[in-house]
């Protein structure tokens, strides 16, 4: 069976999710009992016993994060089914969407009925997250230079002010809406808005990129199951996954940003991405035919060149939807009601927290940002070296 | 036995918080290409690579063009010195004992070649606002090593000014 077959009779679902509040500390927990507890959780909230779960899969990003090198042998012993652990999905920020399409995977395969997805950061226990991913790199070539998060977003944002003459302001835009967003998110770790003067006047680290571009360090943890639909009973509250893909891009920044290749500014990796996701989910018109979008981006720029890709701003271009309100909660597409990292982005489980703010809302249970129309949606993540795209499209 | 017994599965115990540093010394290998790029690099030279399947030229050369994913064959071609500025940003916060500040990181395009190089670039350090985004189409020019060696960091370029 192919596997957009799979996936448009609605067979793979998404059974039982749980998050926990998101913080910059979570001094209570070490990261084996976070994973503990929200895996619980979630098989307790697909009305599953843990005997009922047949394979884990943990969405873990570089070990340096964990501070153990194979984080996921001291996680399993407190899992729901320790015996189901089947491995350690690693992409950097796009582990947990990484997991989940996995996971959807050995659901549609028939090799699980259900399948547990982890995915868990303590960032406190780390140290310095710019040194941290710069150790990460390509050490002949890029380790000389000051490459880190920031600076690739920063590299990324005035190639995207250049190539579409939007200034700083515009990508400040981002931050003021997930901000706003995330006060009325009980997860999200920053809960205060603010304001384009704000964002201007906060301390830059990176020209372009200042403080408040950016998300904060986080600690946090999720867990979803994804199920086949039959294996359920007809009442439980499932959402489907109507459509996945994946693409790693080439891994040069610098073959990237030139005529031949300019996915870095215009999203074209996760454009080709989409495209067979949109496909596999009968989505033409993802403007048209779609509510909302989860958008896992690290600074404002990242999600901008993402909603562009994705087609959620149709003809027009991504910094005009967003000047003009449309990917607010009230728009024609709001884009990371949630919140979205900006919010909080503990980076191993920021895709599939993603995942679970897209399930919340398609079950109508988001609470105070709960969208007034939420049937479908999409959720992206880019992990790797800013070139590894996911995307799912799901549906209540 | 009497008194109460923590269940092995039950891993709410308060962590004991244990100080950990890594450290850890390697010496990294390149490949032949790589090891051609750095010694002609040492005489202020930049080389590239044409791919034999997609035609384009890649510098640094890699084994694998990154735009076509072939193996790119062993077709050597000197490109720059001059380049294009695709992309640059200013680290102003520094990376504990890697770097001083403000320290300009660029996307250089060398001419001849088709994708470009990430590295430091003089003479933008002070740029912010549209001024820096303004830098992107301009020119730039590889600054000769001070003295023959093999690392990327002597890989740096100079910003020529001027317009677009």
């Amino acid at each position: 069976m192919r596997s957009r077959d799979c996936f448009a009779d609605g067979t793979v679902v998404i059974s039982g999710a749980a998050q926990l509040p998101m913080s910059t500390r979570l001094p209570d927990y070490s990261l084996a009992n976070l994973a503990s507890r929200v895996a619980h959780e979630a098989v307790a909230d697909a009305g599953l016993d843990p005997a009922d779960i047949e394979s884990t899969l943990l969405g873990l990003a570089p070990s340096a994060l964990a501070g153990v090198d194979r984080p996921e042998y001291w996680i399993a012993d407190g899992l729901p089914a320790p015996k189901s652990l089947r491995g350690r999905v690693h992409t950097a920020a796009a582990s947990g969407l990484s997991a989940l399409r996995l996971a959807a995977a050995q659901v549609a395969a028939g090799k699980a009925r259900h399948v547990l997805v982890v995915a868990v950061d303590l960032a406190d226990e780390a140290s310095a997250l710019a040194r941290m991913v710069w150790q990460l790199l390509d050490p002949l070539t890029e380790r000389s230079l000051p490459v880190n998060g920031i600076t690739m977003a920063a590299i990324q944002a005035t190639g995207f002010m250049a190539s579409t003459g939007c200034s700083e302001e515009d990508l400040a835009l981002v931050p003021v809406k997930n901000r706003a967003n995330g006060c009325r998110n009980p997860f999200a770790q920053l809960r205060a808005a603010v304001t384009v003067d704000d964002v201007m006047a906060s301390a830059v680290l990176a020209h372009p990129i200042k403080l408040l571009d950016g998300s904060p360090r986080t600690s946090g943890g999720a867990a979803v199951v994804v199920s086949n639909r039959a294996a359920l009973p007809a009442s439980a509250a499932t959402v489907a996954i109507a459509g996945l893909a994946s693409r790693a891009g080439t891994y040069p920044m610098g073959a990237r940003m030139v005529a031949a290749n300019s996915s870095y500014v215009d999203g074209a990796d996760l454009r080709a991405a989409a495209a067979r996701a949109y496909r596999a989910a009968g989505i033409g018109d993802p403007l048209a035919e779609l509510d909302f979008a989860e958008i896992y981006a690290s600074f404002g720029v990242i999600e901008l060149i993402s909603a562009g890709a994705l087609g959620l701003a149709g003809s027009a271009s991504a910094v005009t939807m967003l000047r003009e309100g449309h990917f607010g909660p009230e728009g024609s597409m709001p884009v990371n009601p949630s919140g979205g990292a900006t919010c909080g982005n503990p980076i191993s489980a920021t895709g599939l927290i993603r995942v679970i703010e897209a399930t919340e809302q398609l079950r109508g249970s988001a609470g105070d940002r709960q969208l007034s129309s939420a049937r479908s949606c999409v959720v992206a993540a880019v992990g790797g070296a800013f070139q590894l795209q996911e995307v799912a499209v799901l549906r209540a | 036995m009497t008194g109460s017994r923590r269940k092995s599965s039950d891993t709410s115990a308060r962590p004991a918080l244990i100080p950990g540093r890594w450290k850890a010394s390697f010496v990294h290998a390149v490949s032949p290409a790589m090891d051609a790029f750095l010694d002609h690099l040492s005489a202020g030279r930049i080389l590239g690579v044409r791919c034999r399947s997609c035609g384009r030229v890649s510098a640094q050369p890699r084994v694998r063009c990154p735009f076509c994913h072939a193996r790119p064959g062993d077709t050597m071609i000197e490109v720059g010195p001059a380049g294009i500025i695709r992309s640059a940003c200013i680290a102003v916060v520094p990376m504990a004992g890697l770097n001083d500040t403000p320290d300009a990181m660029a996307c250089v395009q060398p001419d001849g070649a088709d994708s470009a190089l990430l590295v430091r670039l003089h003479g933008i350090e002070t740029l912010s606002g549209a001024a820096l985004t303004a830098i992107v189409g301009r020119g730039c020019r590889l600054r000769p090593p001070k003295r023959p060696s093999r690392t990327w960091a002597d890989l740096e370029f100079e910003f020529l000014g001027g317009q677009s």
